[in-house]
């Protein structure tokens, strides 16, 4: 009785002195310059890829912008800092969101033409009784009997029936074009589940992976990303992506699975990228910090972060508003053209 | 009985459809072990003599307190509040032990309306818990009981940030074996039989599902890629008990209780910590049954 009483004693010792906490830095304007820094620096999965890019060096970014920070600085000046400090990732993942704003980097796309016009997608679709709606996807045949899709997000998933019914209406047609210029992403699952019609048997299109510490270099062994076909429909005929540089996240990763389909043309702007699957976490203060924490990459390895290049490279044109001519999608159709 | 059909036909769909997931296999398992004394038990009473008696106490209590959770998955901030919880009790003789040895169930399920220090960013959490326990009876002078067993349990549970984004929910599950302690003391006020007890669950021993670091449940159940999910749990690694106290107090056939219920549950997996600490006030009823046959 008495060892047992022992051995219990122990137990509740142990107990007693073993309450795991996380050490989190108070709420303070130095605290949560500690805390935003301190969680990207052990969570961001993209330090080696953009140290490569554009000699990123996370240390330097810290004393850089440390010096800058005092307890005397209001909230708006303290978030102005902290989103400086993110966008030195150029990364359109990482986010820090408070009630009054989102600090986001945007050169990705704003350094870029936009390639993409919806007054030309109207005049391309028509009016709402010219086109066809199912599970957020728009699709019509044009006059030349190619059939047009226009996914502008991954963001709701697509049902079984809205593909089999929106795949059936365009049979007849010679030729697919998928049009995800300015689809900001949405759920991988919804990508994998459009591409998996495209594809006859189960193939390895990328590799993703994942942190499994807080150091740099803590990283999973990649894994392979299958698409399986689906399940009782197959497209047969030519198929061409259109993008541009606000194809991002889930839209570029479903331009990677594309690129691996055997009838795929990939054409229009090189992707915005976006490779790398977010997760979020909070500041002490409350304020949201989006980064980005899994890789994705092609199945050679090559990181897709930076954006996925066309096969055919394709522009608008100047005055392609007045020309009411949507350049991307008339190259689509020449090309895909029997 | 019917808690081991439902164990065995839980096996049989899960285990039989989802041949490829062990984890599910496990929890099968333990769910089918969980509930097989209890059938075995109401079988073999069927053996038993018509003028056989055997004593089963049985207990409901509702529950009110505080939780503190934190998961580093999720957020580094803790968030903490009101928390609501229900546990069921129920404890008999074995038919083997000469009459030293019990077997309880233990099965307890609470939520907590959690709040973040800082700025009342909303959180939500829960568990469930279903437990067995064998307990040797020691009765020492005076009517104290002192009791000392090994019990294992099964856990679920969730946290849910509102503010998540791509990863609003941690979901938890993990099987435990330990040590289960019960002290009960008897005592006559105002004419009538009250009695006082507490029991200790300690759990030593078990396997806990936990993504790692890093890994998005997209990569674990879209994917399939199973990196290490899996994880043995023991005191250094995961630090966790369970104290419920009580005094019940004799109201007509059954008894009143009043009580303490604390769990801690704790863990420390692939750099990712938690900790949920709930701390509730109890009442809830005491009956002695005695079951003839």
């Amino acid at each position: 009785m008495r060892r047992l009483c022992s051995s219990v004693g122990c137990l509740l010792v142990l107990l007693f002195t073993s309450c795991i906490t996380e050490d989190v830095p108070q709420d303070t304007r130095r605290g949560n310059f500690e805390a935003c820094w301190q969680q990207l620096d052990q969570r961001y999965c993209f330090f080696a890829q953009k140290q490569e890019q554009f000699g990123l060096d996370w240390n330097e970014v810290y004393e850089r912008y440390s010096p800058s920070v005092n307890e005397e600085m209001t909230d708006h000046q303290l978030f102005e800092l902290l989103g400086n400090m993110v966008c030195e990732l150029r990364d359109g993942h990482v986010n820090l969101s408070a009630a009054h704003d989102v600090a986001r980097y945007g050169k990705w796309y704003d350094d870029y033409p936009m390639n993409y016009s919806d007054s030309l997608e109207r005049i391309y679709l028509g009016r709402a009784e010219d086109y066809q709606t199912a599970a957020g996807l728009k699709y019509r045949i044009l006059d030349d009997n190619i059939g047009y899709i226009r996914c502008s997000t991954f963001a709701n998933g697509f049902g079984d029936g809205n593909l089999h019914v929106m795949i059936q209406h365009l049979a007849p047609c010679d030729a697919l074009i998928i049009d995800v210029r300015n689809n900001g992403g949405g759920m991988v699952t919804a990508a994998q589940h459009l591409a998996s019609i495209f594809f006859n048997q189960t193939k390895t299109v990328g590799c993703f992976s994942h942190k499994e510490g807080p150091s740099h270099e803590d990283f999973s062994a990649p894994i392979p990303i299958e698409i399986t076909p689906f399940i009782g429909l197959r497209w047969q005929k030519p198929v061409a992506v259109l993008t541009n540089r606000r194809t991002y996240s889930a839209a570029n990763a479903f331009v990677l699975y594309m690129s691996e389909a055997d009838n795929a043309t990939i054409i229009g702007d090189i992707t915005g990228g976006g490779g790398g699957l977010p997760l979020s976490t909070e500041l002490p203060n409350g304020w949201t910090l989006r980064f980005s924490a899994c890789p994705t990459f092609t199945k050679e390895m090559k990181p897709i972060e930076a954006g996925i290049s066309p096969d055919i490279k394709v522009d608008l044109q100047p005055r392609f508003l007045e020309r009411g001519c949507d350049d991307i999608i008339e190259a689509a159709r020449q090309y895909l053209r029997p | 009985m019917i808690l081991s059909d439902f164990g065995r036909k839980l096996y049989t769909n899960l285990i039989l459809y989802s041949s490829k997931d062990i984890f599910v296999k496990g929890i099968c398992w333990v769910a089918l072990c969980v509930t097989l004394p209890f059938s075995t038990q109401a079988q073999s009473l069927r053996h038993l003599m018509s003028d056989s008696l055997n004593p089963v106490r049985k207990e409901l209590h509702l529950a009110v307190g505080h939780a503190n959770v934190l998961d580093t998955y999720l957020s580094p901030i803790t968030h903490a509040g009101p928390a609501v919880g229900v546990l069921h009790r129920a404890e008999r003789l074995a038919r083997w032990g000469a009459g030293k040895v019990s077997v309880q169930g233990f099965y307890s399920g609470n939520v907590g309306f959690l709040e973040s220090v800082a700025d009342r960013g909303r959180a939500y959490s829960g568990d469930l818990t279903a437990a067995v326990a064998w307990h040797y009876n020691f009765h020492l002078p005076s009517k104290t009981r002192l009791a000392v067993g090994g019990m294992g349990e099964v856990d679920l549970g969730f946290t849910y940030l509102t503010r998540g984004g791509n990863n609003p929910e941690q979901g938890r599950a993990g099987v435990n074996l330990g040590l289960s302690l019960i002290a009960e003391q008897p005592f006559h006020l105002w004419s009538r039989e009250w009695s006082a007890s507490a029991q200790l669950d300690l759990p030593l021993v078990g396997a806990r599902f936990t993504p790692n670091y890093g890994q998005s449940y997209y990569e674990i159940f879209s994917l399939g890629n199973y990196n290490k999910n899996i994880q043995f749990t023991h005191p250094i690694n995961a630090p966790s008990a369970r104290l419920f106290t009580q005094i019940s107090i004799p109201l007509g056939r059954a008894k009143l209780s009043l009580g303490y219920w604390g769990d801690i549950r704790q863990s420390e997996l692939h750099h990712l910590k938690r900790h949920s600490w709930n701390h509730y006030f109890t009442i809830g009823y005491v009956r002695h049954l005695a079951i003839l046959r």
